[in-house]
């Protein structure tokens, strides 16, 4: 079939429908009788169509095959196949497109117009034509095609745009598992889960051994999901590790996140979080919760013996001289579990839309002899069925059990050394109000680390000048008595106290030193902690020397001199060349 | 639309409602409702006596309109919560910032 192009135009123009509606547009006419293909066309060219046309079905298909029309008008009778099967032929050629199917027919029976519908055309046109009303048909119709074509493009925009938030998220995604959050959980005491709602977490659970001995874990829930949660979760990963491999006590680290996170995310976001550390050696927990629902102790027996309720602002809320760091402090038993969870535990739904709860929670708590993560899991699922999750759900639970928490290093397994043995020494002292504000076991930690650093025996070093610290700060230069820990009550009125004294303190220091001399086996760091403070402040207890914590220092040293009754220890620590 | 205002006979208090879910979809909303005014108001009450369910993304909205206000604890009341609504605010611990009624 030969293309033609328009004439010249007519005279005619309807009132309210633009004169060249049909420019650039390919309109395909199908009619056996001549004069109507005539007729038709000619109304066609004069809108500004392109026309094609076709005097059968069969050629019609052809044509439509080769070229897909913008528009089709189109007789029901026809030899051979009729326009019905023609409107069902295009519409399966171009199952995507919006063209706009119009039958022009002489037939005026309601079942014969009925099924011009049927088959899909968008409008029916009853001979004889009159140029007007074809014109508005023709009008609408494309008006119809071109509202299709627009909510095509912004549906194309559109899934471009989720492919390519998608595969950011997937990138954020893989930067976050190399950051290997969920490695530091590989502990033998600890469980834990963590299902996102999405992609990427907005809860994040990190674990760390502090060089001192203690199991530190941050559990967190940043305020929304996605990118933003992603980034936030980055920084806080990157803060918290170090600090714990640093030694630095959960009041520090804790202030650091929250300056850190007030300083990088927008006011509106914030990171309500759970920090915990626990000594294997003296049981001695400590929790700073802010914004977290309350962390559970557990006993063995299963009953529910202790919880943390927030009592902090969530981390990134408040500047940093309105901040309050102070953890509360209890006494953990053998046997005793820990257990955290996200709000998105206690407030899954399920088809009812019931929320799981927190009873539930400690109903599977304390049922005895199975792994509580594992079994919350399966009840969460239970409840929740096929109703989709809204928020991420994460759970933690830590058992107390001080042998396989501590599993320290063989004191005599050699040290693999990147550095020879040098000779080195060195010393810091602080004085009465610089131990109020600075903890200094990471600092002389950082300044032995650069020095000498001893692999795997820092830990056990850390732990030594740790204890020899504690003991000349709380016994010798605040004078508390250490039998006070003992027990519950007494635990908490011991760390009260601490506050108390250390706050009041108006004079004294305390020193702490290293001394290393290499030797062919290896080499031998001599730590001597002295404190100077008023002598009847000192506790009785400093003279108690098999105290449990210089028990552990005697357990790793080679030996443990104390003078100056008690107020001055040195020990010994050897270590050998691998 | 879930969020509605008031404003007091003596033009110093702004009360804001929020009906039904207060998250993340009211976002804009609310920052109109308290921006609109092109001023700053003495005191904010934000009633949440419709409110039935509030997430993170809401105690970050209340930041905003506490920094807003001034940043006072007194400049924003929060009113008529659910025990559910309470219980959330608890948990943040935002009586710490804002007058819990």
């Amino acid at each position: 079939m030969p293309r033609t192009t328009p004439a010249v135009a007519d005279t005619f123009t309807a009132s309210n429908i633009s004169r060249n509606f049909g420019d650039g547009l390919v309109a395909l006419i199908v009619d056996d009788s001549e004069i109507d293909q005539y007729l038709v066309q000619r109304m066609l060219l004069d809108a500004g169509f392109t026309v094609e046309v076709a005097s059968s079905a069969e050629d019609a298909i052809a044509l439509a095959s080769n070229c897909q029309p913008d528009l089709v008008c189109c007789d029901v009778r026809l030899p051979g196949a009729d326009g019905y099967a023609l409107c069902s032929a295009v519409r399966a050629r171009y199952p995507d497109a919006y063209i706009p199917f119009l039958f022009i027919t002489a037939l005026s029976d309601e079942r014969d117009l009925l099924k011009c519908f049927e088959v899909g055309a968008d409008d029916v046109v009853v001979k004889p034509v009159t140029q007007t009303l074809l014109r508005a048909k023709l009008t609408a119709a494309l008006r119809t095609r071109d509202m299709h074509q627009v909510l095509e493009r912004q549906r194309d925009q559109l899934a471009l745009f989720r492919t390519d938030v998608q595969r950011d998220m997937e990138i954020a995604k893989t930067i976050i598992d190399n950051l290997g959050s969920e490695k530091t959980l590989a502990l033998p005491n600890v469980s834990y889960h963590l299902q996102p709602m999405d992609t990427l977490n907005g809860d994040l659970i990190i674990g760390g051994r502090s060089p001192g001995g203690a199991q530190c874990f941050l559990f967190g829930d940043f305020t929304g999901h996605g990118l933003p949660a992603a980034i936030g979760v980055q920084v806080v990963h990157g803060v918290f590790c170090a600090m714990v491999a640093r030694g630095h006590a959960i009041e520090c680290i804790a202030t650091e996140l929250n300056r850190k996170v007030r300083q990088l995310l927008p006011r509106d976001r914030f990171l309500s979080a759970a920090l915990i550390e626990i000594y294997a050696d003296s049981g001695t927990i400590s929790v700073w919760n802010g914004g977290m629902p309350e962390l559970l102790v557990c006993s063995k027996d299963g009953r529910i013996k202790k919880s943390f309720r927030s009592t902090k602002l969530p981390l990134g809320v408040l500047p940093a001289d309105e901040f309050d760091a102070t953890p509360t402090r209890r006494q953990l038993h053998e046997g005793d579990s820990l257990f955290c969870y996200s709000d998105g535990v206690i407030e899954a739904l399920n088809s009812a839309g019931q929320m799981f709860g927190v009873e539930r929670v400690k109903l599977a708590l304390t049922a005895a002899g199975h792994d509580v993560v594992e079994a919350l899991c399966a009840d969460l699922e239970r409840h929740s069925g096929a109703t989709p999750q809204h928020d991420d759900v994460s759970m933690l639970h830590v058992r107390f059990e001080p042998d396989i928490m501590r599993a320290r290093h063989d004191q005599h397994a050699p040290v693999d050394m990147s550095r020879a043995a040098t000779h080195w020494h060195c010393c810091v002292a602080l004085g009465h109000d610089a131990l109020r504000s600075t903890d200094p076991i990471p600092v002389v930690g950082a300044v032995m680390d650069a020095i000498q650093g001893f692999g795997p025996r820092n830990d056990e070093i850390y732990m030594v000048v740790s204890a020899l610290f504690s003991r000349a700060l709380e016994q010798g230069l605040l004078g508390l008595d250490a039998s006070l820990k003992c027990d519950q009550t007494g635990f908490a009125s011991y760390y009260h106290q601490l506050e108390e004294r250390l706050t009041g303190l108006t004079d004294g220091s305390i020193e702490i030193g290293f001394a290393h001399t290499p030797d062919h086996e290896g080499g031998v760091l001599e730590i001597t902690v002295s404190e100077r403070g008023r002598a009847q402040a000192a506790s009785a207890s400093l003279h108690d020397n098999s105290h449990a914590d210089l028990e552990a220092v005697r357990d790793v040293c080679e030996s443990l001199e104390l003078s100056d009754g008690g107020r001055r220890a040195v020990a010994r620590y050897r270590w050998y060349k691998g | 639309m879930s969020i509605s205002t008031q404003t007091s006979g003596d033009g110093q208090t702004l009360t804001i409602r929020v009906q039904d879910r207060f998250d993340f979809n009211v976002h804009r909303d609310l920052r109109q409702a308290y921006e609109a005014a092109g001023k700053r108001f003495g005191n904010y009450v934000l009633d949440l006596r419709g409110t039935t369910y509030m997430d993170s993304a809401a105690l970050g909205m209340l930041l905003q309109l506490r920094e807003h206000a001034g940043g006072k604890r007194q400049a924003v009341r929060l009113t008529n919560a659910q025990p559910v609504i309470r219980d959330i605010l608890a948990v943040a611990n935002f009586d710490q910032l804002f007058t819990i009624e």
